[in-house]
Formats: C-alpha cells, sequence, structure tokens
C-alpha cells in the first residue's frame, strides 16, 4: 500500500510513495471540482452558459463582478489562503516536533489581529463612507504584529533550540496578552471602528477583494519554493537536533529559516483573511495521515489546508445563517484538537 | 597506526558548568573503544564533544588530524557517523525511510534519492539483519530491532568512523548482547573505528577492545579491558566493591558484587 519508488529526472532525484500521489491526485481533483461550483453557483441563480461567456470575457458588467470579482476570486483567495496556513502550520510542526505548536494556537495571529486590530481602530484608518478598513494599512500592521510576536515567543522559549512544552506554555501565555489586546483595542475604539474590525476578527473571506492575490500569490509561491528546498533539513529535523546535526544539517539555521517563512506566510494570509482558526493545526495533521509520510510535510499540508478552506468558505457562504469562515473551520478544527491531546495524553501516560 | 579521532586538553560542558575537564584522548583505529564511569561522569557529554554536537570551550578535536571545528558539518557527516542516545522518530516512521535518512550528507536538495543511495541502503539493512523490516513502521519494532534500523541508517553514512551514545539502554540482555554483536562484526568486517558509551561494565569488558573510564570529567583509565577492569579501580570510581575474574570459556573479565553480611 504505501510503497515507494524512486523517481529520477536529469539531476533531480526523490522517492515517491503511491499513496501521496494518489491523494495529491484526489486533492487536486477537489479544489478544482469545487473551484467549478463556487464560480457557477450561488446565492445569485445565473445560468451556466452565463457564467461561460462572462469568463471568457462576454459578460455584462454585473456578471462579471459576480462571477470573476466575487465568486472568482474568493475561490482562489480561499485556496492561497488554506494552502498558506496548512504550509505554515506544518513548518512550525516539524520544527517543534509537537503538532500543538502552530501560528494560530501559539500566538502568532492573535499577536497579527491585535495589531491590525489597533490599527482599524485609529479614528483615521476608517474609510467613512464605505465603511471599510483601509487595507493599504491593516495588511503591513497585521504582518509586522506577526512577526513581533513571533520575536518575542522566540526570545522568550529559545533555549539553544526549541523545547516543545516551553514554546507551548510561552505562546499560550504570548496568546493571551495578544487576545487583551484585541479587547482592549475594540473597548476604546467608537462603535463604527469597533464593527469592522470585529468583521475582521472572525476570519471571513466576505470582502476579498483581487488586490488581494498580488499580496498572497508570491508569499505562497515564495513559501512553496523554500519548502521544496528545505525539505531535506526538514526531513532530517523529524529525527531530533542532535540527529539532525550528525547527518550535516545545521538545525539552529535550519529552524529559523522555517520557522520565519511559516510566519511570513502565516501573517500575509491573517492580513488578507483575518485570523481563520485551526487550519494551520489540523492540515498538517490530517495530510501525514492521509499521504502517509513520516511527519508532517509542508506541501502536503498545503494542499490539504487548501481544501479545508475552500470547502469551509462554500459551506459558510451555503449554510442558512450566514456564517464566516472561521467559525466553520473552528468547527472542524476543535473537536480534532481535542482527539489528538487525548491520544497525546494516552500515548504519553502509558 | 594514526588516531582518526583525537581529543586535545578538551574542556566542554552546559551552561555555564563545565563537565569535561581537559580531556586528551586518542582513539585506537579499527578497535572498538567504549567509555564507562558512573552516572554524570561526563561520558555522553565527552561522545557529544568528539561528535562535534557540542563544541568545546577550551582544546580541541581533531578529526583525521583536522580540527572540527574548521570542517563543514555535511564534510563531518561523511567522515563521522553518530548515534545520540534515546533517539525518536516521528509516528507511522517505517525502517526504510530511517535508513535513507543516512544518505543526506551526499545529497544536494534536488536529489533526495539515487539508484547508488538505493543500493548502499540495502546493503546497510542486509548488514543489519533489518532489510525484512523496510516497510515496517519503527513503532511496531522490538527495542533490539528499532535500535538495529538506527544503526542502519548511521551505516548508510558510510563513514569509517562510528560514534553510539548507550546504544543498549532500555535493552534487556538479549536485545543489549545483538546490538553489541552487530558493532563487533561491523570492526571486525569492515574495519571501521566504533567509539561506544555504555554503563554496563560486564559488557563493555566483553565487547571493548579499549576501555576508557571517566570519572568526574576526568579520563581516570585507559587500555585493554583485562588490564584496566580491576577491583581497587571499581571501588575508586563506581564505589563498587565487586570480584573480577576472567571467565572461564573466553578469559574475559567478568565483574560480580560482592554479597555483603
Amino acid at each position: 500500500m504505501n510503497r515507494r519508488v524512486g523517481v529520477r529526472l536529469g539531476p533531480f532525484g526523490m522517492l515517491v510513495r503511491r499513496r501521496a500521489v494518489l491523494w495529491t491526485a484526489i486533492v487536486v481533483v477537489v479544489l478544482l471540482g469545487v473551484t467549478v461550483l463556487a464560480v457557477f453557483s450561488g446565492t445569485l441563480d445565473l445560468p451556466a452558459s452565463r457564467v461561460w461567456a462572462t469568463l471568457l470575457g462576454e459578460g455584462s458588467r454585473v456578471d462579471q463582478i459576480v462571477v470573476v470579482d466575487r465568486r472568482l476570486v474568493r475561490a482562489v483567495v480561499a485556496v492561497l489562503v488554506g494552502f498558506v496556513l496548512g504550509l505554515s502550520g506544518a513548518l512550525t510542526q516539524t520544527v517543534t516536533r509537537n503538532p500543538i505548536a502552530t501560528p494560530d494556537l501559539l500566538g502568532v495571529t492573535a499577536g497579527a489581529s491585535a495589531a491590525a486590530v489597533l490599527v482599524i481602530t485609529q479614528p483615521a484608518v476608517i474609510e467613512r463612507a464605505t465603511g471599510t478598513a483601509a487595507a493599504l494599512l491593516v495588511t503591513p500592521a497585521a504582518i509586522a504584529g506577526g512577526l513581533m510576536t513571533t520575536g518575542l515567543i522566540v526570545g522568550l522559549a529559545w533555549r539553544g533550540g526549541f523545547d516543545g512544552m516551553r514554546l507551548v506554555l510561552v505562546g499560550l501565555g504570548v496568546n493571551a496578552i495578544a487576545l487583551a489586546l484585541v479587547s482592549w483595542g475594540l473597548m476604546r475604539a467608537d462603535l463604527e471602528s469597533a464593527a469592522v474590525a470585529t468583521r475582521w476578527l472572525t476570519g471571513s473571506l466576505a470582502g476579498v477583494r483581487s488586490e488581494d492575490l498580488t499580496l498572497l500569490l508570491p508569499v505562497v509561491v515564495l513559501a512553496g519554493a523554500c519548502s521544496v528546498v528545505l525539505s531535506r533539513d526538514l526531513g532530517a529535523l523529524r529525527l531530533g537536533r542532535d540527529v539532525a546535526a550528525s547527518l550535516g544539517t545545521r538545525p539552529a539555521r535550519a529552524e529559523a529559516y522555517a520557522v520565519a517563512l511559516a510566519v511570513v506566510a502565516v501573517s500575509a494570509a491573517t492580513a488578507v483573511a483575518g485570523p481563520i482558526g485551526f487550519v494551520a493545526f489540523v492540515a498538517p495533521q490530517a495530510a501525514l495521515r492521509l499521504f502517509g509520510t513520516a511527519g508532517p510535510t509542508p506541501l502536503a499540508a498545503g494542499l490539504v489546508g487548501a481544501v479545508v478552506v475552500l470547502v469551509s468558505d462554500q459551506l459558510a457562504q451555503r449554510l442558512p445563517v450566514d456564517l464566516p469562515v472561521g467559525v466553520v473551520t473552528a468547527v472542524i478544527g476543535a473537536p480534532a484538537l481535542m482527539l489528538l491531546l487525548v491520544r497525546y495524553v494516552r500515548r504519553t501516560s502509558v | 597506526m594514526s588516531s582518526p579521532l583525537r581529543a586535545e586538553d578538551v574542556v566542554a560542558g552546559y551552561g555555564n558548568r563545565d563537565v569535561l575537564h581537559g580531556i586528551t584522548l586518542d582513539v585506537p583505529a579499527g578497535q572498538v573503544t567504549t567509555v564507562i564511569g558512573p552516572n554524570g561522569c561526563g561520558k555522553s557529554t565527552l561522545l557529544r564533544t568528539l561528535a562535534g554536537l557540542l563544541r568545546p570551550r577550551h582544546g580541541r578535536v581533531l578529526l583525521h588530524g583536522t580540527s572540527l571545528a574548521s570542517v563543514k558539518p555535511r564534510q563531518v557527516a561523511r567522515t563521522m557517523a553518530v548515534l545520540p542516545q534515546s533517539p525518536v522518530a516521528p509516528e507511522g516512521m517505517t525502517v526504510g525511510d530511517l535508513v535513507a535518512r543516512g544518505r543526506q550528507p551526499y545529497q544536494p536538495w534536488y536529489r533526495q534519492w539515487s539508484a547508488e543511495d538505493e543500493q548502499i541502503v540495502s546493503d546497510a539493512m542486509t548488514s543489519t539483519g533489518v532489510d525484512d523490516l523496510a516497510e515496517r513502521s519503527l513503532d511496531e519494532l522490538s527495542g533490539g530491532q528499532r535500535q538495529r534500523a538506527w544503526i542502519a541508517m548511521t551505516l548508510a553514512q558510510g563513514t569509517d568512523l562510528l560514534l553510539l551514545d548507550e546504544p543498549t539502554t532500555h535493552l534487556d540482555l538479549a536485545h543489549a548482547v545483538e546490538v553489541m554483536d552487530l558493532v563487533v562484526r561491523l570492526r571486525r568486517d569492515t574495519g571501521r573505528t566504533v567509539v561506544v558509551v555504555l554503563h554496563d561494565l560486564n559488557l563493555a569488558a566483553r565487547y571493548s577492545d579499549h576501555l576508557v573510564v571517566m570519572d568526574g570529567g576526568h579520563v581516570v583509565a585507559e587500555g585493554q579491558p583485562a588490564d584496566v577492569v580491576e577491583p581497587a579501580l571499581l571501588a575508586k570510581v563506581f564505589g563498587l566493591s565487586a570480584h573480577v575474574f576472567p571467565d572461564p570459556f573466553d578469559r574475559l573479565p567478568t565483574v560480580v558484587p560482592t554479597l555483603h553480611g
């Protein structure tokens, strides 16, 4: 079932699992299928012929907005955000050898949120006419917040390397501080900006625009490419720092690259979609079980994360109550976290 | 014969605390050298320093005459393989995956597999007797099988130096013997130089060509097991009152605690 085959192509070579190839194919088909569904159906009932014509650039201005700007862009952003979240979760889980150590559970996302909220609630930032925050300021603020929070967590938890439990405890503390900052920001804000901030905080893809793609696409390409280059050293890190070092990897350097990449990626995703919880945690764990890999691998986790966010967002749009995508991923993710914790406690207490 | 691995006046430790207080040691080529000593004497610290996993605060480690600090990690990994104490593999990892990792020092990031790698990995699994377990997950194996799989990974590195930190910890006697038999066979069949840290005096006396006794961060005795293992040393270093006599079959020193009362 899980046999591996060596594949060679010019100077390139890798071991490929049949199961991983099969699941990659399944995931890609699901992604394409759901995207097509997302483009061809929605709250507004457009016949398929009109959608098709619009995609070919022959639709009316209104059709163009509905099909391309709303449906297609939203689906593509969902895929990219999910990919980035899953990938960054796999990176931090690998570095810490701890499935609970993901950016959303350890305060990186909360730090990005806190910075974003503090910016949104500055009176000058809200465009009074449209009631939206000026994305130009929120995006860099979220990224800076994520980076600063990471700096704080790493500074407090680093002892010549990451100790899994110390990192989790420090992360939980930083997470609490960041969430307190968010509350403070909302408390002192006026009603209008508090409403904008709250909408942003639930993690929603409802407001995404095609400009978001110009931020996400380079991040996705960068993160994917770096993950491929890093994969050899990540594989060594899964065996522990000493084994990694004895295999010729510089563990501290590989860990620093992986964490930096994860934080940049997750901050960009958070800047676009707000904090979408649990994807970075669930996707890598689901991916390693489906693909049969030893430890979470970034690309597989990214693909599964893309499916999770795309499907969750489609569900969120089609449920009788209009829910933000973050609520749906939490409904999926929270039980998965509990299941993992129960298994973890059993394993370590036996 | 010149020593492939040499420590010169090495001082090393963790944080502000020195564990090794000036150790000079020549590892003899093509022999099994065993480091023994009471808990906390610094034997694992010495092995980690020799392996380059811990930087000496003072002094230096020479690998084939070159200072370890000046050799690139990947180059070191092609010369010297190290198995730390109680290594942990991710859940679900197969023996084949683990052993294949041993080829990493030779692989650029874009080529993580080649026919040559495949052959060397397969040979490493055969010589450690884990070839039938290649598709099995490490969590399903016995302690002895798992330890042999890890040793197979270090063999796949294709080095002439092998350092093992307490490879028999947590193993019952039969499995410990299984691992030590493998170590001795590697030395005999391939001429590898092996350094082992052990805490079991009888295993150490039986399977070593060269014994290094440590106490309080110093090397206190060194030589062939028959010359080194004697009651006065055991009393002084381990606080152990014991008889030492050659066993009737192989004439190797055997340690038996004296009965009090």
